[in-house]
């Protein structure tokens, strides 16, 4: 039977920002799909040109309200690239904390406020909160716990001002390191509670193939530095992106389409398990093969799952960091300005987050580039939606198409304020 | 123990720092001065994290700024009720305290006392300090709301 469907989700609810999905089928198959992301681009890349470094900082955190840290953490590296500066071993294990709490604060509202609510059946944290009382106030804690590590270093958890280049404007007092240490270990309890509460789901198997691309480090689970490798062979440096990533620009999307020699991929919590399941701590490993879990995995809906598990790896890192804190004898090193090119790249919470700057002889930005997460997906997310709407019926109800398109989407968790911080703008004037 | 916090929730964007302001002023008011049951708190953006700042008061205020369209600088009152009923939509992009509230209501994590004052500003401006329309109506609003306060102890 020739049944023509037009399934159009004008905002997608339960993600960061605003995006609507439109989707024709005809005759039993896809014959349209676009992830149409409409928040209007903010054009950052152009207003950094002409800012001198810590303006940058300052600036690029705005682009995002939940990955603050992300952004300054890959600028940063860029810019002491071109300076030739090496952060020190202080620097270095602040930097992993400072993300460990964005990664944990993000995850955690993420599983609460966004995914869960479709696993449990309903519309909405709110609505859940009141039959799962003690597992949203679970999440509340870890999350106000991530965003209290990032204000331990950037001073408060809204775009943090604490980074600077060569590290931090001042180092955390012992006593606040104390206080926050001694909430650590009950967090890492609940970090794991949370796990093997979600092993209690059901998960829905829509296992495809896909490429995972994550950061990648000879001996840490990759966070603040490293290459860039994928589970086909790719292992390149981070300033030979462009060799084999590509961006384009779609007409119906705000976010540029970014591809890997041509084919979509994966970047996120689920590609960095996929590829480096093996570098996460033992006990963590092994509670994971006890619930029964298995890595890599082609599901994308074991999302969840690699967030909850990132959570513990966060508290677990965060523990060790502030075990071991020595209060230093400077929170930065000095800089001497340098004009040059510089490439940052760090994994936000939904993935990698690739940055190029050129200065000048003064420090300022001549140009700036900028690849997140969500731009990356993007391609991914409708490639899955190809897939897995095809495996769970094109017969089915429109209602039912949207809800299911909906929670593949939020698989993602995408970003969508982040995607649209820029377009290619060319002006021309009559 | 204390009984009754005064939260002062802002950003440090132009008038949106009015509760961060009012609560500095309140501190000073001598009706409010060394009344051991107040505690005076300031927050930047707090989300979700609001509700956890409730724990042990059986009292909180709340000072923030509204847009609501009408004129610069009015206190507008809003009891428990009034905040439950605000239609809300739960999202990342931005918690707001009457969501943050709510959600707070179905985890039974809200004082038995809450109200909010909301200062009427105008849309959000991007500049640092606050405008002199709402400085000029600052001061009483500062008297209504310690007067208020202090008729609760």
């Amino acid at each position: 039977m020739n049944q023509d469907k037009h399934v159009h989700i004008p905002i997608i609810t339960r993600v960061e920002g605003e995006a609507a999905l439109q989707m024709h089928i005809s005759n039993g198959s896809i014959a349209s799909l676009q992830l149409q992301i409409y928040e209007p681009p903010r054009f950052f890349e152009k207003m950094l040109e002409g800012r001198n470094t810590q303006d940058l900082l300052d600036i690029i955190s705005r682009i995002c309200g939940l990955c603050p840290v992300a952004y300054q953490m890959s600028a940063v590296q860029a810019v002491e690239s071109i300076f030739g500066l090496c952060p020190s071993a202080w620097v270095k294990g602040m930097r992993r904390l400072f993300y460990c709490g964005e990664w944990l604060q993000n995850h955690s509202l993420h599983i609460h406020m966004l995914a869960l609510p479709d696993y449990l059946g309903f519309d909405s944290l709110l609505t859940m909160a009141k039959d799962y009382p003690e597992e949203v106030k679970r999440g509340l804690r870890l999350q106000k716990l991530g965003n209290d590590l990032i204000a331990l270093l950037g001073a408060r958890s809204v775009h943090p001002v604490g980074t600077v280049i060569g590290g931090f404007s001042s180092a955390p007092a012992r006593e606040k390191v104390k206080a926050l240490l001694e909430r650590l270990q009950p967090a890492l309890d609940d970090a794991y509670s949370i796990l093997r509460w979600l092993c209690k789901l059901e998960l829905p198997e829509y296992s495809h193939e896909f490429i995972s691309v994550a950061m990648s480090h000879p001996t840490e689970y990759p966070m603040v530095e490293g290459r860039i490798v994928s589970d086909k062979g790719l292992d390149i440096r981070i300033d030979q992106f462009d060799t084999v990533f590509k961006e384009e620009q779609v007409t119906y999307s705000n976010a540029l389409k970014c591809s890997l020699n041509g084919e979509a991929y994966l970047v996120g919590p689920l590609a960095r398990l996929n590829l480096h399941f093996k570098l996460l701590p033992h006990d963590i490993q092994s509670v994971v093969r006890e619930l029964g879990f298995t890595f890599p995995t082609k599901n994308m809906f074991m999302s969840i799952i690699a967030r909850a598990i990132e959570m513990i790896l966060c508290l677990h890192d965060a523990i060790q960091i502030l075990q071991n804190y020595d209060y230093p004898d400077k929170s930065y090193e000095s800089v001497a300005l340098k004009a040059g090119v510089g490439f940052g790249c760090t994994e936000a919470p939904r993935g990698l987050l690739w940055h190029r700057y050129q200065l000048d002889e003064h420090g300022l930005i001549q140009s700036a580039r900028i690849i997140p997460p969500t731009s990356q997906n993007q391609a991914r997310i409708e490639a899955d939606l190809q897939y897995s709407l095809k495996q769970f019926g094109l017969n089915k109800s429109e209602i039912e198409l949207r809800f299911f398109s909906e929670r593949v989407i939020r698989n993602y968790d995408p970003c969508i304020s982040c995607s649209t911080h820029f377009l290619t703008l060319s002006v021309e004037k009559t | 123990m204390k009984a009754i916090r005064v939260i002062g929730i802002g950003s440090p964007i132009g008038d949106d720092q009015i509760g961060w302001v009012i609560v500095d002023k309140l501190r000073n008011q001598t009706v409010l001065q060394s009344q051991a049951k107040i505690d005076f708190l300031v927050l930047d953006r707090p989300g979700l994290n609001l509700l956890s700042y409730f724990e042990a008061f059986s009292h909180v205020i709340i000072i923030d700024a509204v847009v609501a369209h009408g004129e610069i600088g009015k206190v507008h009152k809003l009891t428990k009720n009034d905040i439950l009923n605000v239609p809300t939509v739960l999202t990342t992009h931005e918690i707001s305290v009457a969501a943050a509230l709510q959600l707070g209501e179905q985890l039974n994590m809200l004082p038995e006392f809450i109200s909010l004052y909301g200062i009427e500003i105008d849309a959000p401006q991007q500049h640092s300090s606050l405008s002199t329309q709402l400085i000029n109506s600052m001061n009483q609003s500062v008297e209504v709301i310690a007067m208020e306060i202090f008729n609760q102890l």
